[in-house]
């Protein structure tokens, strides 16, 4: 591995650890209780690639075989993955909260082929 | 259709060409490798297609209607597509898939491919509705095969660049099977475009005319991947360009439809 990647890895493990102890603090002190699952799963999902990136450092600096390497990679890719369906999942469950079903529905409606145009009094003339 | 809708649609097919006539003349052919950019419109792109798939995964919940269903599976996929092309192109890092044009000309016109056949089919098949019970288990369905099929665009390209046939040699320009599968996708958008103009002209909703606009674009940035020599050169960015027009007027609609929410 490059110096230079070692470093991006170690920046983005940084960026991972803190968004991960933010979403921890914010759920202990600021956060509803509708919101704390949710930010839960964002905070285990940050965590997760966290450990990712460790790991990736780690690769390095223990000089581990290619073939542990990517399994380390794919077991990390596919629990970040995941983590995020959950996340995604549960970040859903606000759609109607904020008005997202709303305008899904208005947009599949739209695409449908059902409605008439709404004629102003202008173009009636 | 109003006045100013048709302007719209006029302008949206004039001004490209306009610009390809420009650029057609001589002394303004250019060549100007920037990966940072490229990479950053097509992310651009990406978010707004799964922003475009959020929405109609939604709206398929509520309504069950399979054409947007299959709308929003498009998007998604061509989204994920897209990101791996943004990872493969020339003079990025080798990050997770192999760099070189070879590679993210595969995945761009794969991805546009089977976005138009989606595109298509969202379109000319009747609009069926599913069931309230089977709408949950359907949407994981769809989005788990989106993924994995996106999964596999990518690994199979990865691994089998050399039993593929070439895209694009470079010095000379692109294959004349490369050229032909833009015409087949730029065919199939501008048959998806029409119907749903069919669409429009009844019902007048104004998400439906922003998406027509923009499929106008994204059918005019096909154009321009027909006719690129470098994979850094005017045509690129102008694709790129009109491109990113397309993926903004898809975002403009669905801002309108949150305004009137």
């Amino acid at each position: 591995m490059y110096t230079a990647e070692i470093y991006l890895n170690t920046f983005a493990a940084a960026i991972a650890f803190a968004a991960a102890i933010l979403m921890y603090v914010s759920n202990k002190r600021f956060l509803s209780k509708e919101f704390k699952k949710t930010v839960n799963w964002i905070m285990i999902t940050s965590a997760i690639f966290f450990a990712a990136q460790v790991s990736k450092i780690l690769e390095s600096l223990l000089s581990l075989s290619m073939e542990t390497a990517h399994i380390l990679r794919a077991v990390f890719a596919i629990l970040v993955g995941l983590g995020l369906i959950k996340t995604a999942y549960e970040i859903n469950k606000f759609s109607k909260v904020f008005g997202f079903a709303e305008t899904g529905k208005k947009f599949a409606e739209a695409f449908m082929d059902t409605g008439k145009r709404k004629v102003n009094k202008n173009e009636k003339k | 259709m109003k006045r100013n809708e048709l302007i719209g649609v006029i302008v949206a097919i004039v001004l490209p060409l306009l610009l390809y006539g420009i650029f057609s003349l001589q002394g303004t052919y250019f060549t100007w490798p920037s990966p940072p950019l490229h990479f950053f419109i097509e992310i651009f792109s990406a978010i707004i297609g799964v922003v475009v798939f959020s929405f109609a995964i939604l709206g398929f919940r509520t309504t069950g209607s399979r054409r947007i269903l299959l709308l929003g599976s498009a998007f998604l996929l061509m989204g994920l597509i897209d990101t791996i092309h943004a990872l493969a192109f020339q003079d990025m890092p080798a990050l997770i898939v192999p760099t070189g044009s070879a590679y993210s000309i595969y995945y761009w016109i794969l991805s546009k491919v089977f976005g138009a056949i989606l595109l298509f089919l969202s379109v000319s098949l009747p609009n069926a509705v599913i069931n309230e019970k089977s709408r949950n288990k359907l949407t994981f369905y769809v989005t788990a095969s989106v993924v994995i099929f996106s999964l596999f665009i990518g690994w199979i390209v990865a691994n089998y660049m050399e039993i593929l046939p070439v895209m694009f040699i470079a010095g000379k320009g692109l294959t004349p099977l490369k050229i032909y599968l833009e015409y087949f996708v730029m065919f199939l958008l501008a048959v998806t475009g029409l119907l749903y103009l069919r669409i429009f002209l009844k019902t007048g909703n104004r998400v439906l005319y922003w998406f027509i606009v923009g499929f106008i674009f994204f059918i005019m940035s096909e154009l321009s991947f027909t006719l690129y020599r470098d994979v850094w050169d005017t045509y690129i960015w102008l694709g790129h360009l009109f491109k990113v027009v397309s993926y903004g007027l898809f975002l403009w609609g669905l801002i309108g439809l949150r305004k009137s929410s």
